[in-house]
């Protein structure tokens, strides 16, 4: 074993192998704080140059993109209150309350530290225990699924802050938006009203760039015109970049969590980093003493999903690695990279060609660190973009969202659907409904209706079959203690 | 400077604004020309002259996703354009195909074809046929193969049929989807063997895979490269190859053949262009492929993969969708 690592080591620590994580480092960073373009474009984008590579060198350059890009959707998420990737849809909850306190250099330093521990921690699971944690992701079946689909989506009644019923109502709208097109079983099209693009029913990425980072927009334009001084002046960044030791210690045991939910999920074919972030949220929020902090710039709020959903980058890979199952699309543009190079998922991937998988996962502990120097470093400078006026960052935001809408399917349409949506953005926004439940429920919505369906075909409609396996069992009594807690905790909160 | 700045800006509009409208007049000129003179042989051949998109109406990742990643990467040596390839799955193909289908033929969006073009119009209301596409050429053919868990009660094709027969709707099987040719080919089996199977579609064959590997359906049908690893590690095992040849990549597996069921069936795969394409750009882009498919890197990369070569031009390609055709017809008539 120490023969392996040793020659990790040597392999990653090559002039072109460094110079792959830190281009692919600044290259992820640059594209996931960017609002609309995602971890799965920026992967895309570099396939085709790794193709020529040595495969070490291939795989630690996408690996690298893959860390920073999910990091850096923070960064917009915490200043700009508008996720640069939809992993980071979570962030904004905890990210954005901080900044307009004056802490968005502290809130940085924060989430780079929980990515980079979240990572770190999904890398060494996924380099000491992949193989086993690989055959119990085989053990979700369909009504696991289901049963994990409606757990996440019961989160939505905590992440509704003052009026649980807004939440429910934005979940629902979510739902509804998310039956648009054919149906996961039958392939019968739903409000599609004749037309082919709506077939595939809305496409989610400019669904959410539309939702947050439109609206934002929108918001940052009205509301300068209408009063010269809104809000607080947010420009003014007080507070320290490195959290004090005392600060970080008390996160630790909400990071470790989160990493682990993360690494879980991530683990779990088709879920992915965005349910990942918000399911640690509302775990880090059930476990604190601070309830009421959560949503009004708590840091355990914004550690929570960022430790998560890095983490999910490591449990991603252990089904892609020893079972060839891609977990989300992510990893399965990552699949792609691996068989270039003739290297086939499998137990053997880790003897065989011990040397390039042992060198990726040690990359990846190098392309974290350097994530959270990188965040450490770079705070101060990533805060001058509040100094920009509303007036201007208001367009700079719209375009940026046009860019990145167009850019997915290179397809004018996607620019309306998202224009569309940063209006009703703004609509609900103005109004007090959060954003988040509808994110959830178009991830979610679609998942919990087909491995229903799956789950009734192998039952022979036998609905008991989500209540006789244990880890259904399980994520369903969670997912009705999830669903009531927030009403219980309003209503007294009422009586007192 | 700020003024100097802004008269620059507006020039350089002007000019591309200029530049634009003249492209704009030119072309409208030598269609006209065309129309007039009924297709003049004169208008030079200048294809292509910016990237080309191959829409893969599959997810990310599979052997779809291989077949047409594999194929864009070198070809852009060969046809010298940029090639991207764009992955717009979802509704068991439909999505991608319908944009493919609608797409301008000018030779700059193609699609990666599979037997799903012919399937889906027969079972889905989709605004497209397999004629609505113009076929450039066949790189694949991949058998299916009949694949199921070690722990399920039968471990060999007769001991199935057997199960089948006595416990009809038993038997869960995946598929990569609704109305994909897995799912078309088990619907077949049970319609020529007279049994009862549950079908189970999945979002893409890899989910499928793993379902059958934890043991929470019985079994599926796909390509080889989808269930090379649980293969290996004797987490699922072929029982059939829906072939009239066994294959060197599993040799103990007996073709459909040998045990007695008229079924063939395998994904073949392809390029094609929409339906009234230039031929000229076509038979180009079928020589620049055939090209790509001769070259060595290019080859190893298909093996590595797992996925079956094999060439087909236009003309040939067009026959066997046609075949495909009938033979899907002819099930949905029954």
């Amino acid at each position: 074993m120490v023969d392996v690592w040793l020659g990790a080591f040597a392999t990653v620590f090559t002039v072109p192998n460094i110079l792959a994580i830190l281009l692919g480092v600044l290259f992820g960073v640059f594209t996931g704080s960017l609002p609309g373009l995602s971890s799965t474009m920026a992967l895309a984008i570099l396939i085709p140059f790794t193709f020529t590579m040595d495969p070490a060198t291939g795989l630690i350059l996408l690996g690298a993109v893959y860390s920073a890009s999910v990091y850096a959707g923070s960064l917009s998420a915490i200043l700009l209150n508008t996720p640069g990737t939809p992993s980071a849809a979570a962030t904004v909850l905890d990210g954005y309350p901080l900044t307009r306190q004056g802490l968005s250099a502290k809130a940085i330093g924060i989430s780079a530290i929980a990515s980079g521990i979240g990572g770190i921690i999904s890398v060494i699971i996924l380099s000491t225990v992949a193989p086993f944690l690989a055959l119990q992701s085989l053990r979700f079946g369909a009504p696991e699924y289901f049963a994990l689909a409606i757990f996440g989506l019961t989160i939505i009644s905590s992440l509704a802050g003052k009026n649980p019923w807004k939440g429910l109502l934005a979940g629902g709208l979510g739902i509804v938006i998310a039956t648009v097109g054919m149906d996961p079983i039958q392939g019968y099209p739903r409000y599609t009203f004749g037309r082919a693009e709506l077939l595939e029913g809305f496409a989610l990425i400019p669904v959410l760039i539309g939702l947050f980072s439109a609206s934002q927009a929108f918001h940052l334009m009205i509301s300068s015109k209408s009063s010269k001084s809104s809000g607080p002046d947010i420009s003014n960044v007080t507070g320290n970049v490195l959290p004090r030791l005392k600060e970080i210690r008390k996160l630790l045991p909400n990071i470790a969590r989160s990493s682990i939910i993360g690494t879980g999920i991530g683990i779990i074919p088709g879920v992915g980093t965005d349910p990942a972030a918000f399911i640690a949220y509302n775990e880090a929020k059930r476990w604190s003493k601070e309830k009421e902090k959560f949503g009004k710039g708590s840091l355990h709020g914004l550690a929570a999903p960022e430790a998560s959903n890095n983490a999910v980058t490591g449990g991603s890979l252990i089904p892609l690695l020893t079972l060839g199952i891609p977990g989300n699309a992510v990893s399965a543009v990552f699949l792609g990279g691996l068989l270039i190079h003739g290297l086939r998922p499998g137990a053997e991937l880790f003897t065989a060609s011990g040397d390039i998988v042992y060198a990726l996962f040690f990359s990846l502990f190098v392309a974290n660190i350097l994530v959270i120097i990188i965040g450490l470093s770079g705070a101060r400078v990533f805060s001058k973009v509040l100094v920009v006026k509303p007036v201007v960052l208001g367009p700079i935001i719209l375009l940026l969202s046009i860019v990145g809408s167009f850019a997915i399917g290179n397809n004018y349409y996607d620019i309306w659907v998202m224009l569309a949506f940063g209006v009703i953005g703004y609509m609900l926004r103005k109004y007090g409904f959060p954003l988040a439940p509808i994110v959830l429920a178009l991830i979610l919505g679609p998942k919990a209706e087909q491995s229903f369906s799956q789950s009734m075909l192998i039952s022979q409609n036998d609905w008991t079959i989500f209540f006789t396996r244990p880890i259904s069992v399980t994520f369903l009594v969670l997912a009705i203690i999830t669903f009531i807690t927030p009403f219980i905790l309003d209503r007294r909160a009422k009586n007192s | 400077m700020k003024k100097n700045l802004l008269k620059g800006l507006m020039a350089l509009t002007l000019a591309l604004l200029l530049i634009t409208l003249a492209g704009c007049g030119q072309e409208e000129a030598s269609t006209n020309e065309e129309t007039n003179e009924g297709g003049s042989p004169e208008t030079t051949f200048n294809y292509p002259t910016k990237p080309i998109t191959i829409i893969n109406p599959f997810s990310a990742g599979g052997p779809a996703d291989n077949t047409s990643r594999f194929l864009a990467h070198h070809a852009e040596d060969y046809v010298g354009t940029s090639i991207v390839v764009e992955n717009r799955d979802g509704g068991s193909g439909t999505i991608g195909q319908t944009a493919g289908a609608n797409a301008d033929p000018d030779g700059y969006t193609l699609t990666l074809i599979t037997s799903s073009i012919v399937s889906n119009p027969l079972f889905n209301n989709v605004t497209y046929t397999h004629e609505s596409f113009e076929p450039i050429i066949m790189t694949v053919n991949d058998p299916f193969y009949l694949v199921v868990n070690p722990d399920a009660p039968f471990d060999d094709i007769e001991s199935f049929m057997k199960y089948a027969k006595e416990n009809p709707g038993q038997i869960t099987l995946g598929s990569s989807g609704t109305d994909t040719v897995p799912a078309f080919t088990l619907r077949e089996l049970a319609l020529e063997e007279d049994i009862d199977i549950t079908m189970i579609p999945h979002d893409g064959e890899a989910y499928a895979v793993a379902a059958a590997a934890g043991g929470h359906i019985d079994g599926l049908v796909g390509n080889f490269s989808g269930f090379e690893s649980q293969f290996n590690s004797g987490q699922l095992k072929p029982i059939l190859i829906f072939d009239n040849e066994r294959s060197e990549l599993a040799p103990d597996v007996p073709t459909s053949e040998e045990a007695g069921i008229d079924i063939i069936s395998g994904s073949w795969r392809g390029i094609a262009a929409p339906a009234g394409t230039d031929p000229e750009v076509v038979a180009y882009l079928h020589e620049k492929f055939k090209e790509t498919t001769e070259n060595e890197e290019y080859q190893n990369q298909m093996k590595n993969a797992g996925i079956d070569m094999s060439y087909r031009g236009p003309e040939d390609f067009k026959e066997i969708i046609q075949d495909t055709y009938n033979r899907y017809d002819m099930f949905t008539q029954e």
